[in-house]
């Protein structure tokens, strides 16, 4: 008896061991993301929200935001410059965990890929040459118009053209080309962001925002459908909302306090596609 | 063993997997590459305004474009297909990449219809040219090639996808060898401990094994075996011991057999030339006897005749003859000579007998089978061994009709006397016997002839029967047995194919049988 009891121990004792050396392949196997840094693709150049400053360093409204997101999640950031028509596809396919630039919330986006809650409301604007006659959007008719190429600039233009008669659309990927082009006067008048528009002019000569447009746009963060780093980002924002955090950021960039009842101060719930 | 397997199953489980994610990644990898080829050349405006007003061409071109298009379709299913369980899934990629491919072909399709080359005029040209670059900076189109470009950070990613899985390959071969390693290391650890827990539960039987093997040497009991419990390799190895002990047995009686056959002829043969050398001593000088009694007789029978003429003649004889016949009492002589005579014949005649069975029995040197009558034998043999006869010994004979019988028949009468000694013997032994008595008996039947010689002397315990038969098995006194008799019997009634047993009960005696088989040529009645 005691014989068999002693076999059976090391039987026991040999599958615990090759049980123990197969963990590590086992751990091997399942490559934890959570330690990687995190890949985030953004449109440098995109005042206010990244941009360089005169050392060489990315900064901005949304880079303030991601780096503390990442110190929340206990990861590590590497942003990757992307034009911001790429940056659907990045996310896509999965080259970048998420985009930051600006993106407003639409529904048709909402059909391929993910948002965080809102954290900005925007519009758009029309921005021309500072010595240029044109006051607004009744003035571009038979004029060259200008977008950012994929935005909701470019949208809104084509989806306007029947009412203001634009001549030509030409669309750029990148502010600062776009507004180069501006100023040597290529085109007449650049539809965009309108906080970008006013942060870009308020900093540099030669150009001014003539009209508000009121499209009612968010500003959100972008994922791959179905990614769960979703939600976890967004509760973070959801807390950042709560501690003022986000406020303090919108001031340091805009000068300003956020307005109550913005999508800065309050907390939102995420966007969804409505059904039907 | 278990370990190994497990460990190289698991190990194999790990393979199987990397080899799956690898195959995946590359075909993965293959459909991209593919579709980025097939999307990247996609150029509206520099395909078809040069044939504007080439009709076949045209329509040549438009084809091969939605020709690109299905292609393009049909490799998006195939990777959605190939991207199923993936972990950073291509399916929101690949959905809003046909969403945009399907758009981009809607625009170039809706571009081409409003173009029917047959009516183009050249005048038209610049017009439809303008139609097609703003087709290829429109959104729609700007899309789908970034789109397709981005397969490009797909194929990189594939790329190192396939580089995971091959090192995951090589670690799952690693694993496997380190299983195989650990499990073999493993395996003889345990294999050593069983060893010595097997060698423990095996040790008891082996050294029961050793125990039957060492008695058997010593006391060369062959009747000793050792218990097979176990239908393993111990119990295998108990019945190929026992096998050994049994075919030992066997050899060992054959050699002892054969020894005895030589001592036999040894014997026989010394003892024949004797015998026959010493009936022939005896019987000249008996022969002398035998023959000259006659003559004895007849002189004898001579002179009493003339003594009784000279008295018929010379009644009154002289005095000095008278005294001399009165002391010889000559009257008394002629009564008393015959039967001096006649007793002298009978000596003689026993003397001749003897000799003729001393010769009877040391035909020896007859090598050939002879139709013998048995009874002769047993009668010659009892002869011998007259002188020995205890007294007051009662030999009782039944002597059935018996066949005369083909043998030989010095070995038979060899038969007989070792018999016929023991059970003098046997009855010597035991003096308190009041009527000794030895009985014969013979019959036949049709198939065998049954001799029994029987005693009633100290008989045989029955644990020593079975060894009677044993060369040197004795229970006399060294010097006077040698164990030899029986087992010269044994073998002596082999030889005729017959039997021999022994029917004995400790304090009333002895019987021994011997059965021979009839040849049919023997059954001819005497
Ligand atoms: N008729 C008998 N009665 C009792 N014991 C007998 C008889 N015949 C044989 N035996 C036993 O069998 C043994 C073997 O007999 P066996 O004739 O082979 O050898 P032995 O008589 O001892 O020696 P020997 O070689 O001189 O004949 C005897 O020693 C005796 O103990
Ligand atoms: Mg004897």
């Amino acid at each position: 008896m005691s014989k068999l009891t002693s076999r059976r121990t090391v039987l026991h004792l040999l599958t615990g061991l090759s049980v123990s050396l197969l963990l590590p392949a086992c751990q091997n196997s399942t490559i934890p993301e959570d330690s990687s840094p995190l890949q985030v693709g953004t449109n440098v150049g995109n005042v206010p929200w990244q941009l360089e400053n005169e050392s060489g360093e990315l900064v901005g409204f949304e880079i303030d935001l991601v780096n503390i997101i990442a110190q929340r999640l206990d990861r590590e950031v590497e942003y990757q410059d992307i034009t911001f028509i790429n940056l659907f596809p990045a996310v896509l396919s999965h080259r970048i965990d998420l985009a930051v630039s600006s993106i407003t919330i639409t529904k048709s986006r909402l059909e391929t890929v993910d948002f965080t809650q809102p954290y900005y409301d925007s519009d758009q604007s029309l921005m021309v040459q500072s010595d240029s006659e044109i006051t607004g959007l009744t003035d571009m008719q038979g004029k060259v118009v200008a977008v950012e190429s994929g935005s909701t600039a470019d949208e809104w233009v084509q989806g306007h053209q029947g009412q203001y008669n634009f001549k030509e659309v030409r669309r750029y990927e990148g502010l600062q080309p776009a507004i180069e082009d501006l100023r040597a006067g290529v085109y007449d008048g650049y539809v965009g962001d309108i906080p970008a528009f006013l942060y870009y002019a308020e900093n540099n000569p030669g150009v001014k925002v003539v009209e508000r447009i009121p499209t009612e746009e968010q500003y959100s963060m972008m994922f791959a459908k179905g990614d769960p780093l979703r939600d976890r980002i967004n509760d973070i924002i959801t807390t950042l909302k709560q501690e003022g955090i986000l406020a303090e950021i919108h001031e340091k960039w805009f000068g300003s306090p956020p307005e109550e009842g913005t999508s800065t101060v309050e907390v939102l719930p995420i966007p969804q596609l409505e059904e039907n | 063993m278990i370990g190994t397997f497990s460990g190289l199953a698991l190990g194999n489980h790990y393979q199987e997997d990397a080899k799956t994610k690898l195959e995946q990644a590359r075909t993965q990898g293959e459909l991209l590459t593919q579709l980025q080829l097939t999307a990247r050349n996609f150029s509206p405006e520099r395909t078809f305004t040069p044939v504007l007003r080439n009709t076949s061409r045209f329509y040549f071109r438009r084809e091969e474009f939605l020709k690109h298009i299905t292609e393009i379709k049909r490799l998006i299913t195939q990777l959605e297909a190939s991207d199923q369980g993936q972990e950073n899934s291509l399916y929101p990629f690949l959905n809003a990449y046909e969403w945009v491919v399907n758009r981009y072909a809607e625009d170039v399709t809706q571009v081409l219809d409003s173009v029917n080359p047959v009516t183009v005029k050249p005048s038209d040209i610049p017009e439809l040219k303008e139609k097609f670059n703003q087709l290829s900076t429109s959104p729609t189109s700007i899309r789908f090639h970034r789109y397709s470009n981005e397969m490009s950070s797909f194929i990189v990613q594939t790329n190192q996808e396939i580089q995971q899985a091959e090192k995951a390959w090589e670690q799952a071969e690693t694993l496997r060898t380190w299983v195989i390693i650990g499990s073999t290391l493993l395996g003889a650890a345990m294999a050593s401990i069983l060893a010595i827990m097997t060698s423990r539960a095996i040790a008891h039987p082996v050294r029961k094994v050793t125990q039957v093997a060492e008695s058997v040497t010593e006391t060369g009991d062959f009747s000793l075996r050792v218990p097979v419990i176990s239908e393993d390799e111990i119990g295998s190895l108990a019945t190929s011991f026992n096998q050994l002990i049994e075919w030992t047995q066997d050899y060992t009686q054959k050699l002892q057999k054969t020894q005895v056959q030589l001592i036999q002829s040894e014997k026989m043969s010394s003892l024949g030339q004797m015998v026959a050398g010493l009936a022939h001593e005896i019987n000249n000088p008996i022969n002398f006897i035998y023959g000259n009694l006659r003559h004895i007789d007849h002189y004898l029978d001579d002179l009493l005749a003339l003594i009784i003429l000279y008295q018929d003649y010379y009644p009154v004889p002289p005095a000095e003859i008278a005294q001399q016949l009165d002391v010889c009492d000559l009257e008394f002589i002629q009564q008393d000579l015959p039967k001096l005579l006649e007793s002298l014949r009978v000596g003689t005649d026993r003397i001749r007998q003897l000799v003729l069975s001393l010769r009877s029995f040391a035909r020896l040197d007859e090598a050939e089978k002879k139709p013998c009558n048995l009874h002769e034998g047993i009668e010659s043999t009892l002869l011998l061994l007259q002188s020995q006869f205890p007294e007051g010994l009662d030999i009782e004979k039944q002597y059935g009709n018996l066949p005369e019988y083909e043998c030989y028949p010095a070995q038979l009468n060899q038969v007989f006397l070792n018999l016929l000694n023991n059970a003098l013997e046997a009855l010597m032994e035991t003096p308190s016997i009041p009527r000794k008595q030895i009985t014969i008996t013979t019959q036949a039947t049709e198939q065998e002839i049954k001799i029994t010689i029987g005693d009633n002397g100290n008989g045989i315990s029955p644990d020593i029967q079975r060894k009677l038969f044993d060369p040197f098995f004795t229970t006399k006194p060294v010097g006077k047995g040698t164990g030899l008799g029986l087992a010269i019997c044994y073998q002596i009634i082999e030889q005729h194919h017959g039997k021999i047993t022994v029917n004995s009960r400790l304090g009333e005696g002895s019987e021994f049988m011997i059965t021979l088989p009839l040849s049919p040529r023997s059954i001819s009645l005497s």
